[in-house]
Order: C-alpha cells, then sequence, then structure tokens
C-alpha cells in the first residue's frame, strides 16, 4: 500500500494544475469539488498507508521516483521516505488540510478569487507534503521553499490592499533569513556527511560518540535557524501575527496547523543530529519557553481576535520548542497533533464569527454572540478549553507531558512553561467571554445581519472539536492507563536519539500528578479571573486612542519588536540601498552605459558620411581597399 | 629547343617603345613647332560653317538606342555560328542538335521582341 | 542538371506567357510548383550522389545541393510572400518572374561549379537579371539610379573578377578547381606574385557580391532604391548565392594556401561587421537599415571562412546555418515590410508605429524575425551566431570574436529600434490596420515563426547535415 505513497502529493498537484490553468472558466461548485476532492482522497490514501502497516510492526520505506540531480559526486534522488514519523504528518496535514478545503468552499463563497484560492491552497499542500515526504533534505527544502511561496501567495490573497502585500513581503523575507540558515545547515552536513540523504546521514551520525562537537553545533544551530523562521520564534516570529491578513482558512491551515510546524518536523528528523550537540538543545529549549511567555503576555493585550489567535500559536510551538531542546520528540509531535486540532478548530471557529460579523475581528465589537452562533459558540469553547489546558481534553494530555518532560530536565523550564500555561488560560477565556458572552457592542447592521454560517463551514468545526476532545487519548500516558500508541508509534525514528540521551532523574507517579494538579489548579483560577474579568466586572478594552499605561501600553505595543527591527535592520538597509542606487546605478553604471550609446551613435553619425551616394568615392574605395589588401600582402 | 624566356619577347617591346615613342614625339614636336593663334572662331567646335547651336548632349528617343542594343544582341550571338560552322563535321549531329536549341532560343527572344513591340517605330 | 534545364524552360515559359495574358496568379503557382518540384528532385535525387556535368565544370555535391535547395526554397517562399507586392503593379508581372528564376539559375550554376568559367558565367546570370530587377520601378528615380550604380560597379567588379580569373589561368593553366588545388598544394610555400594577385582580385570580386568591407558601398543605396521584393530577394537568395560561390571557391580551392588570404579576411570580416552595425544606428529608413545589418550579418559569414583549420562538415554546418536562419529571418521580416508598404508609401521606421496593435500577428512575426536577426535566444538567429563565434574562438581568433560579440550588442540596439516601434509606440493613423493579408500569406509567415524557433531550439536539423 506505501508503494502509492507518491499519490499523495500527486493528488493536490493536480488539484492545482486543474484549478489554476482551468478555474477561471469551471463553476464554483466544481472548483471547490476537485480541491476538496484531491484533498479528502490523498487523505484517504494516507489513511489506508497507516491502516496497511501490521500491528505491532513499524514501517521503513524509501519509494524512489526518479534521479534528480546527478552530477560528479553528488547524486541526489527524488525518493519518497515512508515511516511514523512522515506517516504521522501526512495525516495531519491532509486530514486538516481537507477539512479547511472543505470549511473554505463556504468562506470563500463570495470571493472572485475563489479558484485562484483553491489553487494556492492545493499547491501549498502539495509542497508541504513535499517538505514531510522527502528522503533528503534537498527534497525536503523543495517543498520548505515552497510552502514559504505559498504562504507569500496566500497572506497577499487579497492583494488590493497595500498592508496585506506588506504582510505578505515580511512573511516571505522573514522567512528568506531563516532559510539562508536552514541551507547553510544542509550545506554544512553535505560538508560532513557527503550526503543529503536522511538515511545515510542518520547511521553516519549514530555512530559518533563525542558529543557537542563544533561542526555539530553549528549545523544544529543553523538548521535551529532555519525552523526559527518557518515556526515563528524568537527572534523570527514577528510575520505569523501580521500574516493573519491573509484569509482565515490560510491562517487557519499554514499559519496554526501545517507550515509553522515544518520547523519541529525538520527538528524531529534530524533528531540524532541534535542529541549529538546538547548545547544547540540548550539553546532550542531557551528559545522556546521565552517565544512562549513572551508571545502570552503579548496575546494578553491584544483586540484582533486573529491576532491573539496568532500569538497563541507563536506561544503553543514555543512549547513544542521546549520539548523537542528537552529531548521529548514524541511529546513535541504529540503536541503538533492535539495543536493542530485545537487550533485549527479556534482559527476556523474565529472565522465563522468574523463571516457572522461581516469581516469584523475586533472582539471590542462583539460579544453575545453565542446565542446566535450556537455550534461556533460550542465548538469555540471546546478549542479554548483544550488549548487552556482543562483535564480530560488533548490540550492537557500533550502540554502536559510537555511539562512533565521540562520537569525532568530542569524545573525552571517548568515554572515558566506552568506562567505560560496560565497566561494562555486568561487570554484564551478573555477571547472568549468577550466574543460570546455579555452585550452585543457591534452595530446595529451587524446585529441585524448576524447568523450562524452554513453547513460546510460548521462541519469542519464539529469534526474538529470532536478531536479537540479526543485527540489527547492517542497517546495516553501510562499514569492515565494508557499505553502511549503515539510514543510508540514513532519510537523508531526516534530510537538512535533517544539510545544517546541519558536520562537521570525520572519522575515518579506521585510527583508526576502533583505537577499535573499545580497547573490545573492555576489554569482554572486563570479562567476564574478571567470570568471575574470580564463577566462579573463587565469590563472591555479600551478603545486604540484611549490612554493606557505603561506595562500595559508595552505589551499592547508587542513590546516594540516591529519598531525596532525597523530601526535596526530595515532602515539602515532601505538607506543603503537608496544611496547604492543614487550612486552606483545612476551614476556609474547609467552613466557608462549612455555614454558608450552616444559613443556609438557620434560614430555612426561619422561613418554614414562615408556614404555619399557618389559612385566614384565608392569605386575609389574599392580600388583603395584592393590596393591596400595587395599591398599588405604581397610587398614583403 | 623551345624556350620560353622573356628575352624572346625583346623585339615586340622595341616594337612597343618605337610607336609609342612616335606619337609622343610627334605630338610634343608639333605643339612646340607650330604657331598658335587663338580666337574665338578658331576654338569654336566645326559645325560645316553654321553657327553651333545648343548642347551637344541632347536626349534623343530611347527608339534608336532599343533597335541598336537589340541589333548589337543578335549580331554578337550570330558569331557563334562561325566557331560552330568551322567545326560542323567534327561536331556531328549532337552539335547540330545543339546549335538548333541554341538558335530555339535566340528566336523565342525574337519573338518576344517583336510581340512586345520594341521594334515598332510609332 | 535537370535543376539548370528546367528552371531555364520555367523562366523562358513565364517570359512567354506574359505576352498572351495568362492570368498572372497561374504563373506564379506553376512557378513556385516547379521550383518546389526541383527542389524535391535536387534534394532527392543528387544528396549523398555526386553528380558530375558539362565536361566537369559543375559538380552536384552534397555542398551544392544544400545550398541550391536553400536558394530555391528562400525563392518560393519569397514567391508565395508576393501578393502584397505585384498587388501595387500593373503590369510585366510575369517578366518579374522570369528574371527572378533566370537569376536564380545563375545562382545555382555558382554554387555547383567546379571550373572558374562556370563561376563566371554563374555570376554574369544571377547579376544581369538583378540589374533590371533592381531598376524596375521606371519612374521612379531612385530605382533608377540604384539600378546604374549597381550596374557601373558590378561591370567595374566583374573586370576584377575576370582579371583575377585569368591571372590564374596564366599561372596554373587551368580553370578547372581541382587542377588550381593542387597547383597550389605542390607550390604551397612559394606561391608565384601573379597567382597571388589572382586570388586577391577574386577575393575583392566575391565581397563586392556579398557586400563586405570595402566593396560593401552599393549595398546600402541599391536596397534602399530597390523595389521592396527585390531588396528581400538580393538580401537573402543573393547573399545565399554569394557566399555558396565564396566559400566553395575559397573553403575549397584556395585552402592550400590559406595562410595567405585568412589575415585579408579577418580584417574585412571585422570591418564589415563594425561598420555595418555602427551605421545602422543611425538609420531611419528600415529597408537601409536593413541593408547595414546585411553587411553586418556578411560580415558574422565572413568569419566563418576562417574555419578552413576545422573539421570540414562543422565548418560546412556553421556557415549552412548561419545562412538559413539569416534568409529566414529576413524574408519573415521583410514580408512584414511589402505589407505596411501596401497601405503607407514609406519605408521609414515611423511607418511602422502600432503596428502590432494594429495588425498582432504582423507584430508577432516581426519580433521573432527581429530578435533571430539580432541574435536572440531561443531563435536561429542566436545559435548562427554562437556556431560562428565558438568556431572562432577554437581558431585562435579571440579578438575578432570579441569585435563580434560587440556589435551583435550595439545590432541589439538598431534593430530594437524597429521593435519599439512596431510595439510601444502609437500609430499615427489608422491605415495599418487597413492590412489585409491573404490566408496562405498567413499559413506560410506563421511557418516561418515557427520554423525560426524550431531551429532555434533543434540546430541539428541543419547544422549536422554534412
Amino acid at each position: 500500500m506505501a508503494d502509492f505513497a507518491w499519490l499523495i502529493p500527486l493528488l493536490p498537484f493536480i488539484g492545482f494544475l486543474i484549478n489554476g490553468l482551468l478555474g477561471k472558466s469551471l463553476p464554483k461548485i466544481l472548483v471547490a469539488v476537485i480541491g476538496t476532492g484531491a484533498m479528502v482522497a490523498s487523505f484517504l490514501l494516507a489513511t489506508l498507508i497507516f491502516f496497511s502497516i501490521p500491528q505491532g510492526e513499524t514501517i521503513h520505506l524509501n519509494i524512489h521516483l526518479f534521479d534528480f540531480i546527478q552530477a560528479g559526486t553528488i547524486y541526489i534522488p527524488f525518493d519518497f521516505l515512508i515511516d511514523p514519523l512522515s506517516i504521522l504528518m501526512i495525516l495531519i496535514i491532509t486530514g486538516i488540510g481537507s477539512l479547511i478545503h472543505l470549511y473554505s468552499a463556504g468562506y470563500m463563497k463570495e470571493d472572485e478569487g475563489f479558484y485562484k484560492f483553491f489553487a494556492y491552497l492545493n499547491l501549498f499542500v502539495f509542497f508541504m507534503l513535499l517538505l514531510v515526504l522527502g528522503s533528503n533534505y534537498i527534497i525536503m527544502f523543495i517543498g520548505w521553499e515552497g510552502v514559504g511561496l505559498c504562504s507569500y501567495l496566500l497572506i497577499g490573497f487579497w492583494f488590493k490592499n497595500q498592508d496585506y502585500n506588506n504582510a505578505a513581503k515580511k512573511a516571505f523575507i522573514m522567512n528568506r533569513i531563516g532559510d539562508l540558515g536552514f541551507l547553510m545547515g544542509v550545506f554544512f552536513i553535505f560538508g560532513t556527511f557527503g550526503t543529503f540523504t536522511f538515511d545515510e546521514v542518520f547511521s553516519k551520525a549514530s555512530l559518533v560518540t563525542e558529543f557537542n562537537q563544533p561542526i555539530f553545533i553549528t549545523i544544529c544551530l543553523l538548521l535551529f535557524v532555519g525552523a526559527t523562521g518557518k515556526s515563528a520564534q524568537i527572534p523570527l516570529f514577528t510575520w505569523l501575527p501580521d500574516a493573519m491578513a491573509g484569509p482565515t482558512p490560510v491562517s487557519a491551515l499554514i499559519h496554526a496547523a501545517t507550515m509553522v510546524t515544518a520547523g519541529i518536523y525538520m527538528i524531529a528528523r534530524s533528531n540524532i543530529l541534535f542529541v549529538l550537540a546538547p548545547t544547540a538543545l540548550t539553546v532550542i529549549a531557551i528559545v522556546g519557553v521565552a517565544t512562549a511567555l513572551f508571545a502570552a503576555t503579548i496575546g494578553l493585550a491584544q483586540n484582533d481576535i486573529k491576532k491573539v489567535l496568532a500569538y497563541s500559536t507563536v506561544s503553543q510551538l514555543g512549547y513544542m520548542f521546549l520539548a523537542l531542546g528537552v529531548g521529548a520528540f514524541s511529546s513535541a509531535l504529540f503536541h503538533v497533533m492535539t495543536h493542530a486540532f485545537f487550533k485549527a478548530l479556534l482559527f476556523l471557529g474565529a472565522g465563522s464569527v468574523i463571516h457572522a460579523m461581516h469581516h469584523e475581528q475586533d472582539i471590542r465589537r462583539m460579544g453575545g454572540l453565542a446565542k446566535k452562533l450556537p455550534i461556533t459558540h460550542l465548538t469555540f469553547l471546546i478549542g479554548t478549553l483544550a488549548i487552556a489546558g482543562l483535564p480530560g481534553l488533548s490540550g492537557f494530555f500533550s502540554k502536559d507531558e510537555i511539562l512533565a518532560k521540562a520537569f525532568e530536565t530542569n524545573i525552571i523550564y517548568w515554572v515558566l512553561g506552568v506562567i505560560g500555561a496560565i497566561l494562555t488560560a486568561f487570554y484564551m477565556f478573555r477571547v472568549y467571554f468577550l466574543t460570546f458572552h455579555g452585550s452585543f457592542r457591534g452595530t446595529h447592521d451587524q446585529a441585524h445581519h448576524l447568523h450562524e454560517s452554513p453547513l460546510t463551514m460548521t462541519l469542519p468545526l464539529i469534526v474538529l472539536a470532536v478531536l479537540s476532545i479526543v485527540g489527547g487519548y492517542f497517546n495516553l500516558a501510562p499514569i492515565f492507563g494508557g499505553n502511549a500508541g503515539l510514543e510508540h508509534f514513532l519510537s523508531p525514528v526516534f530510537a538512535a536519539g533517544q539510545a544517546k540521551i541519558h536520562h537521570t532523574n525520572h519522575l515518579s507517579h506521585s510527583t508526576e500528578y502533583l505537577i499535573m494538579a499545580v497547573s490545573v489548579v492555576a489554569v482554572i483560577l486563570s479562567i476564574g479571573l478571567a470570568y471575574f474579568t470580564y463577566i462579573s466586572k463587565k469590563s472591555v478594552p479600551v478603545e486604540d486612542g484611549d490612554e493606557i499605561n505603561g506595562l500595559h501600553k508595552l505589551v499592547y505595543n508587542k513590546y516594540y519588536v516591529d519598531e525596532l527591527y525597523d530601526k535596526v535592520f530595515v532602515q539602515p538597509i532601505m538607506y543603503l540601498s537608496t544611496s547604492i542606487y543614487k550612486f552606483v546605478d545612476i551614476v556609474v553604471i547609467d552613466g557608462l552605459v549612455n555614454s558608450i550609446g552616444k559613443g556609438i551613435y557620434a560614430l555612426s553619425g561619422i561613418l554614414r558620411q562615408l556614404q555619399s551616394g557618389s559612385i566614384g568615392i565608392y569605386v575609389l574605395m574599392m580600388v583603395l581597399g584592393l590596393i591596400s589588401i595587395l599591398a599588405f600582402n604581397l610587398i614583403p | 629547343m623551345e624556350t620560353n624566356l622573356p628575352v624572346d619577347y625583346l623585339p615586340i617591346l622595341i616594337q612597343f617603345f618605337v610607336a609609342a615613342g612616335f606619337v609622343v614625339t610627334t605630338m610634343v614636336l608639333t605643339h612646340l613647332v607650330g604657331p598658335k593663334r587663338d580666337s574665338k572662331n578658331k576654338l569654336e567646335s566645326f559645325e560645316c560653317g553654321i553657327e553651333s547651336v545648343g548642347n551637344a548632349r541632347n536626349p534623343f528617343s530611347i527608339k534608336y538606342f532599343l533597335t541598336a542594343i537589340l541589333f548589337v544582341l543578335f549580331d554578337v550571338e550570330v558569331i557563334f555560328m562561325y566557331p560552330w560552322a568551322v567545326n560542323f563535321r567534327e561536331l556531328g549531329i549532337f552539335g547540330f542538335v545543339e546549335m538548333l536549341i541554341f538558335m530555339t532560343f535566340l528566336l523565342v527572344g525574337f519573338f518576344y521582341v517583336i510581340k512586345r513591340k520594341a521594334l515598332d517605330w510609332e | 542538371m535537370v535543376a539548370l534545364i528546367s528552371l531555364s524552360i520555367l523562366g523562358v515559359f513565364s517570359m512567354i506567357a506574359g505576352l498572351f495574358n495568362v492570368n498572372t496568379k497561374a504563373v506564379l503557382t506553376i512557378s513556385i510548383v516547379t521550383i518546389l518540384g526541383v527542389l524535391g528532385f535536387t534534394a532527392g535525387f543528387h544528396w549523398n550522389n555526386d553528380y558530375s556535368r558539362f565536361y566537369d565544370m559543375l559538380n552536384f555535391d552534397n555542398y551544392a545541393v544544400a545550398f541550391t535547395c536553400a536558394i530555391l526554397g528562400s525563392t518560393a517562399i519569397l514567391l508565395l510572400f508576393s501578393e502584397h507586392f505585384f498587388s501595387n503593379i500593373k503590369q510585366y508581372i510575369t517578366e518579374y518572374y522570369s528574371l527572378i528564376i533566370f537569376s536564380v539559375v545563375g545562382m545555382i550554376a555558382m554554387v555547383a561549379f567546379d571550373n572558374l568559367a562556370m563561376l563566371f558565367l554563374g555570376i554574369e546570370i544571377m547579376s544581369v537579371p538583378l540589374y533590371i530587377l533592381v531598376g524596375s520601378q521606371k519612374k521612379n528615380l531612385l530605382s533608377n539610379e540604384s539600378s546604374l550604380k549597381y550596374f557601373l560597379m558590378g561591370a567595374f567588379t566583374t573586370g576584377i573578377l575576370l582579371m583575377g580569373i585569368t591571372l590564374i589561368y596564366g599561372e596554373t593553366g587551368s580553370f578547372d578547381l581541382s587542377t588550381i588545388q593542387s597547383y597550389f598544394q605542390e607550390n604551397a610555400t612559394d606561391s608565384s606574385p601573379i597567382l597571388l594577385v589572382g586570388l586577391f582580385f577574386l577575393l575583392a570580386a566575391m565581397a563586392f557580391k556579398v557586400s563586405a568591407a570595402p566593396f560593401h558601398f552599393w549595398t546600402p543605396d541599391v536596397y534602399q532604391g530597390s523595389p521592396t521584393f527585390i531588396t528581400a530577394f538580393m538580401s537573402t537568395v543573393v547573399k545565399i548565392a554569394g557566399f555558396g560561390a565564396f566559400f566553395r571557391l575559397f573553403y575549397i580551392c584556395f585552402a592550400p594556401i590559406s595562410e595567405v588570404w585568412t589575415t585579408a579576411i579577418w580584417v574585412m570580416a571585422a570591418l564589415t561587421i563594425t561598420i555595418g552595425s555602427i551605421t545602422a544606428v543611425f538609420q531611419n529608413d528600415i529597408k537601409r537599415l536593413l541593408a547595414y545589418s546585411s553587411i553586418s550579418h556578411a560580415g558574422y559569414m565572413l568569419i566563418s571562412l576562417l574555419m578552413v583549420k576545422n573539421v570540414e562538415s562543422e565548418a560546412f554546418g556553421a556557415i549552412f546555418y548561419y545562412v538559413i536562419s539569416y534568409s529566414i529571418s529576413s524574408i519573415a521580416l521583410f514580408s512584414v515590410i511589402m505589407a505596411v508598404q501596401k497601405v503607407k508609401d514609406s519605408s521609414s521606421i515611423d511607418a511602422f508605429k502600432g503596428l502590432a496593435k494594429a495588425n498582432p500577428l504582423l507584430g508577432i512575426i516581426a519580433a521573432v524575425s527581429i530578435a533571430s536577426l539580432a541574435g536572440l535566444p531561443p531563435t536561429a538567429g542566436f545559435l548562427a551566431k554562437f556556431y560562428i563565434l565558438k568556431s572562432t574562438v577554437e581558431s585562435g581568433y579571440v579578438w575578432l570574436a570579441l569585435i563580434a560579440v560587440t556589435n551583435a550588442i550595439i545590432g541589439i540596439f538598431y534593430y530594437f529600434k524597429v521593435l519599439i516601434a512596431i510595439y510601444f509606440k502609437e500609430a499615427e493613423d489608422q491605415s495599418l490596420s487597413l492590412i489585409a493579408s491573404s490566408l496562405a500569406y498567413k499559413i506560410v509567415a506563421v511557418l516561418l515563426v515557427i520554423g525560426i524557433l524550431v531551429l532555434g531550439i533543434f540546430p541539428d536539423l541543419v547544422y549536422s547535415i554534412f
């Protein structure tokens, strides 16, 4: 069955070709059917592959498609690697992708770029699948660049708005900075191992016994730079909130569920290299936990529903990096999965709200929507509970596993992680309460038109809500009586890496219960505070023009990171570029080119005089020419 | 033995110099010795005693030209008949056929000229 | 042989047909069909089948067959494109056909000669009809002037050519190419001055025919003054024949003493390319501009003579590929010029303003052919220049290659002047939209454009035939 894995990326690509080339003349319903159908077919195929693995066995299959590059000693085959990690990723991508395609059919119904939107979405999924299926770093890089491109196209989808274009450019450039790191890391890998292929690199790396070799630290940090770009970590995170300029399904698919997890996937895939460089892992853990906290505090003060979700994504990605940093690779992927469920759900729920509010995104203009949008309300609540980490929901299991692993490594990670969780619970419920409870604060017109979204939109919400509830049970930890299914499933991928990690202090069950209880209590208190603030006191965030003080202002303005980057990087580069343009381009190059042109023109004017029209002169010139040829050749 | 040295051509060279020398010498001599009396009448071109009128380079009808050119054309081509006639016996029937073809082409041309009324004077 | 006889009869036929007011369209059709038939016969029968005739004075080897086919093919395409030109002419149309066909007969003799006498005959048979064709617009002063100029200078060159042939005969005692060649081989080191003078006289005469500097002065005046159709004929078909003869004479016959004449060719090529492209920059008349451009192209083709040390098939391939690509690109462009001239009584570049908007098909034909003439990929013109320059560098003439490349860049400037007028300028009046082309024209033109591109992508179709 797995031999047909090449069909999985091919189907969305065909969908892209059909919709991209012919979509303009096709009816919208057909475009939606083709786009969604390709995704669903891919998902079914992925599911079949997953279930075709015999019980208790693992899979590691290399599918050779064709030779991509063959030059000298460089040999890059176009191969796909089917193993538990890639199967998990394709399941998430195609599964969530199918639901979001279905949702888009309803959400984008009025848009004139409907076919284009579906073409881009399909192309994005194609590249994302290439990224996770590739059996070497080059194929991965193709996917890596491709998703960056699609992200750019989709963020700037409503390209008539200049702000959106700027957001698209920002995302692209930030990603490019990360890509440079990734590419250099890949070059170092080739320099060290002489190959790009995963299997060969990892088998060679597993023979290395010495830890923290400079070359491994370099490779890992460079790869991590790539990951910070794609997965929006400090310092390259600022593009993700701006990327909310794209249509909401895009935010759900790309900027929550799939593309941003590429960095996690890449590090998890290269786990053996990172295990060999513990210093790099420490850096990753610190950056991860810092991002988790930093983004969570910003999330407290944002008033745009999608911006809050964006910062929460950054924050949750921070948790995943924390997990990677402490060597808990399967926990990170567990969180990738559950996060994909509830974050896609939250975004789609937000999209449903925005749809109902006629593209109003400010939570200060909402309120009391629970009655008007019952399905959206319920599913959004489930998503909020899941991300806050209420026991029994998926977010609880995955986040708790990460916190437990963090506790094992260093208690400070755990303390900061719990603080982040408290903040998360607060700002998520702030959004929830302000949106669905209290009194309606929008215009009369909006109130009049409030309506529940169509079935194509609510169906994905319901499915995702169910997944957000049950997602945690796929990897139920032993202390809850589970068998850690996902961890076992993934264990072959991480076996080599885990073998090199020395687990010193394994947690006892009582400690584990204790830290769990601490975080649960803290989160519930935090929710209570949010309830007290926004339901009992009915306070609403201040309007833009009003004075806000000190810390609040700092957080509201996202710690002025954008402004800082603007001053430190953008403006000097712009200045340099302008001065080089003014001097080198206009004076030197243009001057040179123009004077050569003028010179030739003048020469032409002179040479033209020879052609006088007088036949006597012509014959004279001919004779002179003949005489000079003779003279030159005959006179010794 | 037959030789082919430049020296053998010496008599011709001498002849050439004598001939050229005679012309040059007489022209120079008459120029030097003869009396010169320039007047308007003397320098005018001789027109049988009638006073000259206008420029000699007048355009005249193209028909003269055409007739002359056509005459030269056919005249020259008929010259080909002479060497053919001399070698008639050796060339035999092949030569005869070739001459017929040649004459056909010539006559076609003649036919064309007549049909295009190139020889009509009016 | 069959080609010569059938084309001569065809010429006579169309001459006589004019007398009896036969429908000119029918004569044209018969002519094109016959030419294509002869082409097919020549290619099919003589390819890889050497064939000597007239006491070895003509030899249809592969080289001659290839050039004959190029000449016949170009002539046929030009005649197919002649509708715009002949629609403005009222009388003596069949005489045009017959003169063109007679000229073609001369060209076939020129590219297939194995004897200097035949070369002379070929050149004269080609040239005399051309003198008439150039002056065929009897009421047009420019046409008369250029005819006279061409005739006088042509006659002068004929004298030089005959003198050269005579001197070579005097030294070698033969008109036969192979005899002359073996004489050169035996006396390669100490050729007598008389022989060299003869060789350079021949060089000058051939340079005149292909309009290489400093024997090119007639070209701009004659090209501009001639009727556009004849200009197209001269700058393509005549050029093929001229180079066919030039190459056959020097590359094959005079190869043993190539050291003597390569320097002269070197200088002439550099001079020709430079004068051609630099003077073209100033021109505002498209026919005059193309005249200079054809001079410049002649320079590139001259370079191929320097490949005398290279593998023969490669050198043949390079020159033939260049000739073909230059010829089809020029014909395509001239077809556009003729179409425009039909509605505008001007050949200035301004007359082409806004052509692309008024008639997109003509715009595309012009764009592709200009790109090919300027030597831009993926057209045939690019690879043609590339092959020539490649072998130039391989033969060690790096400086010549540099000069050629520099001038190719200058060339882009003046070619694009035309292209800019066609695509980016606004038309001054509505007359351009009145151009109506027949379906046959459209089909052939589109085929030509496709041919230019296909040759640019699959050069081996032509490049590797030898």
